[in-house]
């Protein structure tokens, strides 16, 4: 049974140079995509990190240790939030222990970043926090410890 | 220079070989979509932090990704099956999980898109005249092999990347990531049953440095050996061992079994058919 698949001659040569010229682009601009996707560098890395979360509260900063924190919503009532019931990626939802940094440390960051803003812009029933903070210590190939500190978008508290 | 280009795209040969590939690569696609449906059922990942390569609007509800990978799980048997539109199917499929590897970044594994990659190009292959259920087919052994030459290229780019950006990394060459990631998992290798021996013996900052220069060199020499008709059969083993290692020591998915069943693209023959169609089930024809 022939297919639409059988191609002819001229679109295999161009199927086939359009497809290596894709795979060549991808492959040669993975190091501007902070996790290298579709770059094929395997293993890139062994490097682990630890991050803690904070929130900023009224300026100051209030440690949320274990990624869980209570705060009033625009009522006035008091609830209860855990950074993991929205991030559920295995590396990035057990602040406070020390884990392997997948694909990467840049790769890890770059997620954390976005994790950071994305709790922010979701949890709309905390009123009080104005922007979150991780304090991240990274150990990049085993060497000695660095911090690095993200912080989301600032959000609007009506106080 | 142009009749080798020209015999590149249009010789034709044996490509019963090509239907081991599919069923292979449907095998894979299923197990892979059957991963996902598992997943699905601890959380949608659209529903908690995700990262999108596309625009968000484009990410499917929970229920429309459900039918998106049970359609991906179907495809991919009915390309094993090979009886109707199987190279149809195996090309659907590996779309499908293209699309749903561009949902969420945070999902994107190598493996994974090695996996689409080799199952759409195989699909562009006469790989559905072999290996099929049903009756024989007539005749039709040989078939242009283009495409499962491009298959094979796509191989070779996946080691010259791996291999060249290690060897583009100093940490790499010097072995220190080999070192760190064996002080990492010590002591999960002890209790897999690795001998402590051995396990001190590759902790050690010389140990790690020969073989992260081996694995570079590995990689660099499966880029090309694979091609060459005069170093096919050593590449075709070395990488076998090189894999089997790394499927004994690392977490990879399903990449072994992803590049052994590349690796029948360099095969002409198995051995079973040297000579002549090999006894096998009515069922499961080979021409």
């Amino acid at each position: 049974m022939r297919s639409v698949l059988d191609l002819g001659p001229r679109a295999r040569a161009a199927f086939a140079a359009g497809w290596l010229v894709l795979q060549a682009g991808l492959v040669l601009t993975a190091s501007c995509r902070s996790d290298g996707i579709f770059g094929f560098r395997m293993f890139p890395e062994a490097s682990t990190l630890e991050f803690d979360l904070e929130r900023v509260v009224a300026g100051v900063a209030v440690p949320a240790p274990g990624g869980a924190w209570s705060a009033r919503d625009a009522s006035g009532q008091l609830r209860h939030f855990s950074w993991r019931d929205r991030v559920t990626d295995p590396v990035l939802s057990s602040p406070g222990a020390k884990v392997f940094a997948a694909y990467g440390v840049d790769a890890q960051m770059a997620r954390l970043q976005r994790a950071l803003d994305d709790i922010a812009l979701h949890e709309p029933e905390d009123a009080e926090t104005q922007r979150f903070v991780a304090r991240v210590v990274v150990w990049r190939n085993g060497r000695e410890p660095q911090t690095v500190v993200l912080e989301s978008a600032s959000r609007e508290t009506p106080r | 220079m142009n009749a080798t280009v020209r015999r590149w795209f249009d010789e034709e040969r044996d490509v019963s070989v090509l239907g081991v590939a599919r069923v292979a690569f449907g095998i894979l696609l299923a197990a892979n979509a059957v991963r996902a449906l598992r997943e699905l059922g601890r959380g949608y990942f659209g529903d908690v932090f995700h990262w999108p390569l596309l625009p968000e609007a484009l990410v499917p509800s929970r229920s429309v990704y459900a039918a998106i990978v049970a359609t991906q799980l179907l495809l991919a048997l009915v390309a094993v099956a090979g009886r109707w539109r199987s190279r149809e199917a195996l090309l659907a499929s590996a779309v499908l999980g293209t699309y749903v590897l561009l949902c969420d970044r945070l999902q994107f594994h190598h493996n994974r898109w090695a996996l689409f990659c080799q199952a759409f190009l195989l699909s562009f292959a006469p790989c559905d005249r072999s290996y099929r259920l049903g009756p024989r087919l007539p005749s039709a052994t040989a078939g242009p092999l283009w495409a499962a030459r491009l298959v094979g290229l796509q191989l070779s780019i996946i080691y010259l990347a791996s291999g060249g950006s290690k060897l583009l990394d100093a940490d790499w060459r010097s072995g220190l990531v080999l070192l760190e990631r064996f002080h990492l998992y010590a002591s999960q290798a002890i209790a897999a049953g690795v001998p402590a021996g051995v396990v001190d013996v590759l902790a050690r900052p010389a140990s790690a440095s020969v073989l992260a220069k081996g694995a570079i060199a590995t990689e660099l020499f499966l880029a090309f050996g694979l091609w060459p008709a005069r170093t096919r059969l050593f590449a075709l083993c070395w990488g076998t061992a090189f894999h089997l290692v790394i499927e004994a020591t690392s977490r990879v998915e399903s990449f072994t079994w992803l590049v052994l069943a590349s690796y029948l693209v360099f095969v002409r023959r198995l051995p079973g058919r040297v000579g002549g169609a090999a006894s096998r089930p009515h069922w499961w024809s080979t021409s």
